[in-house]
């Protein structure tokens, strides 16, 4: 610890040195959890409580206020359209519930560099820790959100199958694909304040964009694959709606590509913040 | 190698910074320097020019120089928070630094929390800081404050806990700027006494200061830093004597 060679600057040597500090990324989540619970009654409960009481929302929009047309022939067969018409909460908190992890990670995630300049700029530790501490606080979050999202799904019928054992895999690589998001643009917004407003505009404009009140078959029937391919979170819903609402077996191709997005943008932003975050303690 | 010998290496290091007039970073600046094809007011600066020495195991280096002569900047470098232009910095062992005022504490948290967020910066798990921790409150002297949010801390207070913590976290180097100026004379000489214990337990120490007094005390070698270059570089008489001639004259026509 407080060792280091200025010389060296690969990711493999930042990854080496990033596991020396994991107690760091301990506490440093322990203290974002902390203060983001500081002079809150219910505390952490929030996190639990939250799916439920966005539920009695949803029921109240999609249910009551703007009824669906239900899809033919439901009593004959179980379709998919039957399916998401008889469980509409479940189907949108799926979603919403992994969206809700990145739009979070990112409103807060990104800031994580700016709002700790003051220990930047005193002491030396690998700035990646503050990024991907406040990650992982929003990951603490969106894990304990499952548990009421669990509940919900029982509720509604829809019952768990074996494939709730792939879930780890994409939680994964749904962590590491918003690490290498955070580790971008944490360290792009000391440079470019502006991305605070743009990223605002951008995440109303990623969300409606996503498979999230929607199915993709509805909205862009003959451009899926492409959406898939240029939105890597329209592939990460559509598999946690597939491991827990649909219970299809997910395709391996389609899994695979998934995660090596995940791998590959982790990379990419974990390289981009090596270079960029070298004169952090310069110009924050 | 050689590198376990000394436990800090600066080879031919420079710095240079461009000084920013006036810097927004913003996108709109940017644009409107771009649109009006505005004269680049930037100008360019060496803080650190070809600086090189060594640190040795149990050694006290002090540096001194006036103010701007490149002594804060060389202590940044060395605690890894900003890197070299040029030249190379290996440090090779546990560096605690206690840069003008705190260590990196975090305003909101407590002095509790902080000193085991501290203590992972260090390296420590929770569990080592524990046997620390009553160590730390008693050389602090907070008391009651300790489960205070530190952004309500006075300077001192604030000193006070950053040195203990800085002590305590078994550094093979430390890292002391002009801080000890901050406490009273009590805490001070406690401090001192604490450094005198800690260059017995062989502790390398690069110490920065404007008093001579102390460097002459102190300190193993000295090096005297002036516009970014080193001037002297030696035994402490010497360099303050080479210190002493350089800068007397124009603090008497000053005075």
């Amino acid at each position: 610890m407080g060792r280091f060679d200025s010389s060296h600057t690969s990711i493999w040597h930042s990854l080496i040195n990033l596991y020396r500090y994991r107690e760091l990324v301990k506490q440093l989540t322990l203290k974002d959890l902390k203060l983001r619970y500081k002079s809150s009654i219910l505390g952490f409960l929030w996190s639990l409580a939250n799916p439920l009481l966005m539920m009695f929302v949803f029921y109240l929009v999609f249910v009551v206020l703007l009824p669906q047309t239900p899809p033919q022939n439901c009593d004959v067969a179980n379709t998919r359209e039957c399916r998401i018409y008889n469980s509409y909460t479940a189907f949108i908190l799926v979603g919403l519930l992994a969206w809700n992890f990145t739009a979070n990670s990112i409103s807060t995630g990104m800031m994580a560099l700016l709002s700790h300049a003051s220990m930047i700029k005193k002491v030396y530790f690998p700035r990646e820790t503050l990024a991907i501490a406040s990650v992982l606080a929003v990951f603490v979050n969106f894990l304990l959100s499952l548990i009421p999202l669990f509940l919900i799904i029982f509720i509604n019928g829809i019952g768990l199958t074996w494939y709730v054992l792939l879930l780890p895999v994409i939680l994964f690589f749904h962590f590491m694909f918003i690490c290498g998001v955070i580790l971008f643009l944490s360290v792009a917004v000391v440079y470019f304040r502006d991305l605070t407003h743009i990223m605002e505009v951008a995440l109303t404009a990623w969300f409606f964009l996503t498979p999230i009140l929607y199915t993709m078959d509805r909205v862009f029937p003959s451009a899926q694959q492409l959406v898939y391919w240029l939105n890597p979170m329209a592939s990460f819903i559509e598999s946690y709606r597939a491991i827990l609402f649909f219970h299809y077996s997910p395709e391996p191709f389609f899994t695979l590509r998934t995660c090596l997005t995940g791998v590959l943008v982790f990379v990419l932003g974990y390289y981009f913040f090596i270079k960029a975050s070298r004169s952090l303690g310069e110009v924050l | 190698m050689s590198s376990s010998e000394y436990l800090i290496e600066v080879d031919n290091v420079s710095k240079y910074y461009k000084l920013h007039h006036e810097r927004k970073g913003t996108l709109q600046s940017w644009f409107i320097n771009f649109l009006g094809r505005k004269k680049n007011l930037d100008e360019d600066f060496w803080a650190l020019k070809d600086v090189s020495f060594k640190l040795g195991r149990g050694k006290t280096l002090g540096i001194i120089g006036r103010n701007g002569a490149g002594k804060s900047t060389l202590l940044k470098l060395v605690t890894g928070i900003i890197q070299p232009t040029e030249g190379r910095i290996r440090v090779n062992g546990r560096v605690s630094a206690m840069l003008e005022l705190g260590t990196g504490f975090h305003p909101e948290l407590t002095a509790r929390d902080n000193i085991y967020l501290n203590g992972a910066i260090y390296g420590f798990s929770k569990k080592e800081m524990e046997q620390r921790y009553d160590r730390i409150v008693d050389f602090s002297e907070l008391g009651k404050f300790i489960d205070t949010p530190v952004k309500h801390y006075s300077s001192g207070m604030y000193m006070r806990l950053a040195f203990a913590v800085a002590i305590t976290v078994n550094p093979e180097i430390l890292v002391v700027d002009e801080v000890l100026a901050v406490g009273d004379a009590a805490f001070g000489r406690k401090c001192y006494d604490e450094l005198e214990r800690m260059k017995k337990s062989n502790v390398s120490i690069l110490f920065v200061s404007h008093g001579m007094g102390e460097i002459e005390r102190f300190c193993d070698e000295a090096i005297y830093l002036a516009n970014g270059r080193i001037v002297a570089q030696g035994t402490p008489p010497e360099v303050l004597e080479m210190y002493e001639q350089q800068t007397n004259p124009s603090f008497i026509n000053t005075h």
